[in-house]
């Protein structure tokens, strides 16, 4: 939801070399587990980036890693991608490598998605790379 | 051959899709696949997708430059160069507006082609509804867009692919620039389903009748029936109804047709011509037929008939029959009506009515080398003017086929009894005839390896003797219902009776000599030259004779004489010969040459031929199609009586012919009717490929005036 | 002049045995082709399972009866049947051994109408005789083409 950003962050990591100090870059590996608000990531590996003690920018990369959230609508998206960035300060998510995002309106498959957390705005292949979406048939008698 | 072989390209628009064509299956249970180079989702229920946007579904595929897809109500609008293509049409268009759920796509500004028919032009609009599509303000035509010979503006075109057909309305026709005609209603076949020519107007011009304008309207009634109805107009006779009713169900198909044109004014009275063929499968071993025939007096076919061929019969019969057939059996139970069509033939010169005839024909193996039969035939004959009668007609045989691989002798024993019961008054009213008839059939194959003009060929020599025995029996008693004597050729060397039909079983004690050839190309296999020569010696000369017929006191049969050689893909020879020793005459005489021309689309062909039939006939033919060039043809036929030193028939004229178009002119000089009156007819005829053809049509006549002809 | 006795009419082993088979199943040619065959040996029907089988596939079949010459009062005086028949065949493993061909026989006849009752007989001998020719003439083909593959 719109309003995820104000809920506090949560980093789990089986082992992390936590400096937590304010400027730096701390890595975390090992089942990495972020949460904020209806925002929950799984990756292999973090690498959170501090700017005068506040989380800044997070890269997480995974095989894949999964990323789900609930929409105001109460709409469940899940994506999936071997890379995700999320720039705190810009509220903006980019997803990269092998990415499909799953919504209700149907699921989005690509190579390079960015994700505007303030706008709920989804822009996907500005790269370059073709993106693809399957949209399964809704209302009429063929509804599933 | 391919209508459109001379077009420049197969395709107006060429296939959008690519990669296998998925089968058109319900489109609305299937997703939806959308594809661009970028997406922004940022507003709920609407994705805003540009960059060389497709959206794929089923057989259904669309292109664009940008598309809107309203997830809520599943409706996209794409704009930008935007082509669509599914099943059966493929179109560009400036922008589309579609409804998933509704299964339509409505499309401004466009140009299509039918994938099927080559049926292609420009609409503001195009409203696609599931399989079927209405055009408006469309043009359509089969030609080239750069290559415009005719082309088809109506104000709304709707095509319904599940019957395979559009209909169009307010159509005007332009033969190149020139506007040719207003056709506020017209159905045109979009796959080939149904038959081409058969929907379209046609006018014509021709001595017996003055103009004739069709103007088919085409019915499908259901999915397994249809009919064709076609008001005519003849300029000199008046308004004439022509009819066909098709039908097709699993076990019953046939068709019903009819003309019918209540007054003639030229004849002053009705002129009619009704025709059903039908066909029932009634198990896996019977089926029954009905073939009727009813015309309406005797020069319906001199004033109506489309050829030689019509014009020319003097009698057409209607039967009802029941066919049944098990391992070595064979039944058939028939009616069978006449009607005369000839008008000098006086009346009850039509053949006799068989009210039924029966027929039980049965043949087993017995042996490896025995083989046992029946023919039986019980027929009830009637008549207008004659008298009838019953007859039955039995033939047990046993036939002992020895046979090696490169020799066979069979023998047969057969004993024919035929029993009469005559309506007569006078003479024998319970006839017989009772005799035994034997043969036996010797042949043997000989082969060799042979080289001719530089090719290898297998060349075999088949000699045959067929010895014939029968004793004579007095039939000079017996009725003629349904017999004539066989036309003497190769073929008489070895049947067992000299006459067809049960009425008349010759005497006989004779042999026949025959020796066959043939040369086999040994490359292809391919047989080039078969030829055969063979003569019947009689030791006692035939005795029984059809009345009126004399005497044949004679020793030895005509010498026969038949080759049919294939020497090249181009080149076929055919002949005949007869040659009667006692009469030191040629009784037949016939050659017949055939040339084929040019390959595929240029394709041609000539034929030579030369007829003669003692005492009956001596003619000479040339038919030809030429091809000038990939456009023009020369057609021409000549048929000339020695005779009766008069031209039987003769037509002369060009075709040319286009990607989407054909225009053929004949001059016909033919006879026309028993008095031996001649007419001369001019054929001007326009096909405008995919549409329809107007001026009188060609295609029967130039199909049995020139053998090997094809369009 | 060096003519042999011809050699038996080679179906090669690996054809195996030859169904013949007809779109119309009332047609007396398949009959006479399947007795013909098994008479040369190759026996259609006693083959132990019906996947072992070469298919004789007649494609077509068609008659054709019409007037072959008129006179000058445009009367019938020749009439002449075509018989034309479309087969092929294939071989147990689904191998084309013979490709579609068409074999046409025909025959001419007089005819005079103001004597004709015996006509309708003389066609029906015709086609029986047509029907015979037709079987004799598609073996001698298949015998040619088998013969010219090896």
């Amino acid at each position: 939801r719109s309003d995820d950003r104000r809920q506090p962050m949560q980093i789990e990591a089986d082992r992390g070399d936590a400096l937590l100090t304010d400027d730096g870059e701390s890595r975390l590996t090992g089942n990495v587990r972020i949460t904020q608000g209806s925002l929950d990531v799984h990756a292999d590996s973090a690498l959170v980036i501090r700017r005068r003690g506040e989380i800044a920018r997070v890269i997480i990369e995974g095989a894949p890693a999964t990323l789900s959230q609930i929409d105001d609508e109460g709409n469940p998206m899940r994506a999936v991608a071997q890379r995700v960035e999320y720039d705190l300060s810009s509220d903006v998510i980019v997803l990269s490598g092998a990415v499909t995002v799953e919504q209700s309106r149907g699921t989005l498959s690509g190579e390079h998605v960015t994700y505007d957390l303030s706008t709920g705005r989804v822009d996907a292949g500005s790269e370059g790379g073709r993106v693809r979406m399957t949209i399964q048939p809704r209302g009429g008698e063929g509804a599933p | 051959a391919d209508p459109w072989r001379l077009c420049p390209s197969p395709d107006i628009l060429p296939p959008f899709r690519s990669g296998d064509l998925p089968a058109p299956a319900a489109r609305d249970r299937l997703p939806t696949e959308v594809e661009a180079d970028r997406f922004d989702l940022s507003q709920t229920g609407r994705s805003i997708l540009d960059g060389d946007v497709l959206l794929k579904r089923g057989d259904q595929w669309l292109g664009a430059e940008r598309l809107e897809f309203e997830h809520e109500t599943q409706r996209y609008v794409a704009s930008g160069g935007v082509r669509y293509e599914d099943e059966g049409f493929r179109l560009t268009a400036r922008e589309a507006r579609g409804d998933q759920r509704a299964d339509s796509v409505e499309l401004d500004d466009i140009a299509y082609q039918l994938v099927a028919e080559r049926g292609n032009g420009r609409a503001e609009r195009v409203e696609v509804v599931g399989n079927d599509a209405t055009l408006f303000q469309a043009t359509y035509s089969t030609c080239d867009p750069n290559q415009r010979l005719w082309e088809l503006q109506a104000r709304r075109v709707n095509v319904d692919r599940e019957e395979g057909l559009a209909r169009i309305h307010d159509a005007h026709l332009r033969i190149g620039r020139v506007p040719v005609l207003y056709l506020p209603y017209l159905i045109v076949p979009v796959d080939d389903r149904r038959r081409t020519g058969v929907l379209y107007p046609t006018i014509g011009q021709s001595e017996t009748s003055g103009w004739d304008i069709r103007v088919p309207y085409y019915l499908n009634l259901a999915p397994n029936y249809d009919a064709t109805l076609t008001p005519r107009a003849l300029g000199k006779r008046g308004l004439m109804l022509g009819g066909e009713l098709r039908y097709l169900s699993e076990r019953h198909r046939g068709i019903f047709e009819g003309d019918w044109l209540p007054d003639d004014r030229l004849a002053d009275r009705r002129r009619s011509y009704l025709r059903l063929d039908h066909r029932t499968d009634l198990s896996r071993d019977w089926y029954a037929t009905t073939h009727l025939r009813q015309v309406s007096d005797r020069r319906y076919f001199e004033d109506f008939g489309e050829n030689v061929a019509q014009t020319a019969i003097s009698f057409i019969d209607s039967t009802a029959a029941l066919y049944g057939r098990g391992r070595y059996w064979r039944a058939e139970l028939l009616l069978q009506d006449w009607q005369i069509t000839d008008a000098l033939l006086p009346d009850g010169a039509e053949p006799y009515r068989r009210l039924p005839r029966a027929v039980f024909a049965w043949e087993q193996p017995l042996l490896p080398w025995a083989v046992g039969g029946l023919r039986s035939e019980l027929v009830a004959f009637d008549h207008a003017v004659r008298d009838g009668g019953r007859r039955i007609d039995l033939k047990p045989y046993l036939r002992l086929p020895f046979e090696g691989d490169a020799w066979f002798v069979r023998p047969e024993f057969a004993w024919r009894y035929t029993a009469y019961d005559l309506d007569r008054r006078d003479g024998e009213r319970k006839p017989t005839r009772s005799l035994p008839i034997t043969s036996l059939d010797m042949g043997a194959f000989f082969e060799r390896g042979t080289g001719l003009f530089g090719r290898r060929y297998v060349q075999t020599l088949e000699p045959r003797l067929y010895y014939l025995r029968a004793p004579f029996r007095e039939q000079s008693d017996l009725p003629i219902f349904d017999t004539q004597e066989l036309t003497f050729g190769y073929a008489q060397l070895f049947r067992d009776n000299r006459f067809a039909g049960a009425d008349r079983q010759s005497d006989a004690n004779q042999a026949t000599v025959a020796l066959t050839t043939r040369l086999i190309d040994e490359g292809s296999g391919r047989e080039r030259l078969s030829a055969s020569v063979g003569q019947i010696r009689y030791f006692d000369a035939p005795r029984v004779l059809l009345p009126g017929e004399s005497p044949l006191d004679r020793s030895r049969s005509a010498y026969v004489v038949e080759a049919d050689a294939r020497l090249s893909d181009r080149w076929s020879l055919g002949a005949s010969q007869q040659w009667d020793p006692e009469l030191h005459a040629t009784t037949l005489s016939s050659i017949r040459g055939q040339y084929r021309f040019g390959e595929g689309g240029e394709a041609g062909v000539a034929n030579l031929a030369y007829r003669f039939r003692r005492d009956s006939l001596e003619q000479a033919e040339l038919s030809f199609a030429y091809p000038l060039n990939l456009a023009w043809r020369l057609l021409g036929r000549w048929n000339y009586s020695l005779l009766d030193r008069t031209t039987i028939e003769a037509f002369g004229g060009v075709a040319w012919e286009s990607c989407c178009m054909a225009v053929r002119l004949l001059a016909r000089n033919y006879v026309r009717n028993r008095e031996g009156e001649k007419d001369t007819a001019v054929y001007f005829e326009i096909e405008l490929k995919g549409l329809g053809s107007f001026g009188r049509d060609t295609d029967r006549l130039l199909h049995s005036g020139i053998l090997g002809y094809s369009r | 002049c060096g003519f042999q006795p011809r050699r038996a009419l080679t179906l090669p082993p690996e054809l195996g045995a030859v169904q013949v088979e007809s779109g119309d199943r009332y047609s007396r040619l398949a009959d006479g082709l399947a007795r013909a065959l098994e008479r040369a040996g190759a026996n259609a029907d006693k083959a132990a399972d019906r996947q072992r089988r070469a298919r004789l596939r007649i494609v077509s079949e068609r008659w054709n009866e019409g007037p072959l010459s008129t006179d000058a009062t445009a009367r019938i005086r020749e009439y002449v049947t075509r018989y034309s028949v479309q087969f092929e065949l294939i071989d147990a493993a689904g191998v084309t051994r013979v490709p579609r061909e068409t074999v046409e026989l025909s025959r001419e006849y007089a005819f005079d109408a103001t004597r004709s009752f015996g006509t309708p007989a003389e066609q029906e001998v015709i086609r029986e005789e047509l029907q015979r020719d037709m079987v004799a003439a598609i073996l001698r083909r298949i015998d040619a083409s088998l013969r010219a593959d090896d």
